[in-house]
């Protein structure tokens, strides 16, 4: 017998819902009359069927059922709030006014719903947007124009760092006048021609003071400078001559006078150089011992024109590198100076500006 | 998003940031400080947050803040829906606009939440859900339960005048 104390529920079971097989209901009867005390559990299970559903029935089916419009008063406010939504297709909008034109009581109450629609009352401002925004502006012509000066002096250091750069200090030559010292000596010009003058500082009379810059070695005529209150030479209407003296930016303090001074009657005197008959060449080659002795004097102390040549190049670094720092804070992009050395040596070859996406190598001259 | 857009974003959205949070606290120096601490959390996601999502960050986020503060300060009150019957009618009215926004400020905040920004800001279902938490039945929902009261609103007070 396969049905016991512990399974007797499940026959009990399927014997009520007609599922057993004959043989089994012939067994689960033997059981029962060996256990008449299940017999009452055994009964008790046929009261459980549920089968009393007959006299319940939902009386109001008819307020299920859609009309033939799909609208009706009981879905009306679902329309009229979608059609103030805005979310009815153009069939239910036409669906909507055919209803509410059969009964002007819906007509009022579809008004009333079109009246809900919210418009911003725009009287209301946040009147302290200044206090949300950030602290930044967009950076002016003004900043542009800046960042511009700053290239500039970045490109008029580079050249300005090259441009001396000789190993003696000196010079740049205009002419066929010029000497290896840098010395330029000017043609005589006639006044009325003094383009090339009329800034120039006036050297005095005296033989043995060399002046930096543009210097007149002698004129006839001198008046104020207007910008330096120097003597200088004016465009007078008188016929001298005069001769211009160029070096190209320092002074040099020459070892001894004796070796360079003119001959005072030479140049001192206007007379002197008022004689049209004086040839350049004469005036220079007086000249030729002065040439001689700064060229002697700046081979005698050739440390200290390095020294000077890179203090002067450390300058235009920091200036450079300072410039950089400031482009890029204004215009907020990559903008870089620096030195480059060389891997053997560890001797500075060139100095790199970094534009992030393009890098311009300067080399330094040996 | 740039220090250019976030700026643009306080010129176009304070304004309806501010009417949203006031007309939903009554109270200025609490709309005016929600607004500016809105702006302080986008500033602070400013790199993670897109122009184009912004506004709808900003009333995400001002939405919550504003939450929080009803419910730390446990002022606001809990109206039930449809409260329309408890009203009293004392209150003259002149136009349509001021029955309306009296009858905006007797919604439930949820309500009143959803149909501002269904109105005042054009957002559709599903982004009211995302700025409020809801989901899209639930504002659908909330809408037609408004508009309803309004309407009711609308039309006894129409009635009174």
């Amino acid at each position: 017998m396969i049905i016991n104390l512990n399974n007797y529920e499940a026959y009990f079971l399927d014997y009520h819902e007609g599922s057993l097989s004959p043989a089994l209901v012939k067994e689960l009867m033997e059981f029962i009359a060996q256990n008449p005390e299940l017999k009452d559990e055994f009964e008790s299970f046929q009261e459980v069927t549920l089968n009393d559903t007959e006299g319940i029935k939902f009386s109001d089916k008819e307020s299920l059922k859609k009309s033939a419009l799909g609208i009706n008063a009981a879905n009306f406010e679902e329309y009229a709030v979608a059609h103030v939504e805005g979310s009815l297709s153009p069939l239910l909008e036409k669906e909507l006014m055919t209803f509410i034109a059969q009964d002007p009581g819906y007509k009022k109450d579809l008004e009333l719903f079109s009246k809900t629609k919210l418009v911003p009352d725009t009287t209301i401002v946040f009147e302290h947007k200044h206090v949300l925004k950030r602290n930044y502006k967009r950076p002016a012509a003004f900043y542009y124009w800046s960042a511009a000066a700053s290239v500039a002096i970045i490109v008029a250091s580079y050249f300005l760092l090259h441009k001396n750069a000789t190993p003696d200090g000196t010079t740049i030559t205009k002419n066929n006048h010029s000497t290896d010292s840098g010395i330029v000596a000017k043609q005589p010009v006639k006044s009325g021609d003094t383009g090339n003058i009329a800034h120039s500082v006036v050297t005095t009379n005296s033989v043995n003071t060399v002046a930096t810059n543009n210097q007149v070695a002698a004129l006839p005529n001198t008046a104020k400078n207007p910008r330096n209150n120097n003597p200088a030479v004016r465009n007078s209407n008188n016929s001298s001559q005069i001769f211009v003296v160029r070096q190209a930016s320092k002074m040099h303090i020459l070892p001894s006078q004796s070796q360079w001074t003119l001959p005072a009657e030479d140049i001192a005197s206007g007379d002197t150089l008022n004689n049209e008959t004086k040839p350049v060449a004469d005036w220079m080659t007086k000249y030729e011992s002065f040439s001689n002795a700064e060229k002697e004097f700046a081979s005698q102390e050739p440390d200290k024109e390095i020294i000077t040549e890179k203090k002067r190049n450390k300058f235009f670094y920091v200036i450079a590198k300072f410039t950089c720092k400031g482009l890029h804070k204004i215009t907020g992009q990559h903008i870089n100076f620096e030195k480059r050395y060389d891997s053997d040596t560890t001797n500075i070859i060139a100095y790199q500006l970094d534009l992030g996406n393009k890098k311009i190598n300067f080399p330094v001259k040996d | 998003m740039t220090v250019d857009e976030f700026n643009t974003c306080v010129d176009m959205y304070a304004d309806n940031l501010y009417r949203f949070i006031l007309k939903n606290t009554k109270d200025t120096d609490k709309a005016k400080d929600i607004v500016q601490d809105t702006y302080e959390k986008l500033w602070l996601k400013v790199s993670d947050v897109h122009s184009t999502n912004a506004k709808s960050y900003m009333f995400t986020t001002a939405y919550r803040t504003m939450i929080d503060r009803f419910r730390s300060e446990k002022k606001q009150e809990r109206l039930e829906d449809s409260h329309m019957y408890l009203h009293s009618h004392t209150k003259s009215y002149s136009d349509l606009k001021e029955i309306l926004n009296d009858a905006v400020s007797k919604l439930p905040e949820i309500q009143r939440s959803v149909i501002m920004l269904r109105d005042y800001e054009g957002y559709n279902y599903e982004e009211i859900g995302e700025i409020t938490g809801l989901n899209e039945s639930q504002v659908k929902v909330y809408i037609f339960r408004a508009r309803k009261f309004l309407k009711n609103y609308i039309g006894s007070m129409e009635a009174v005048i």
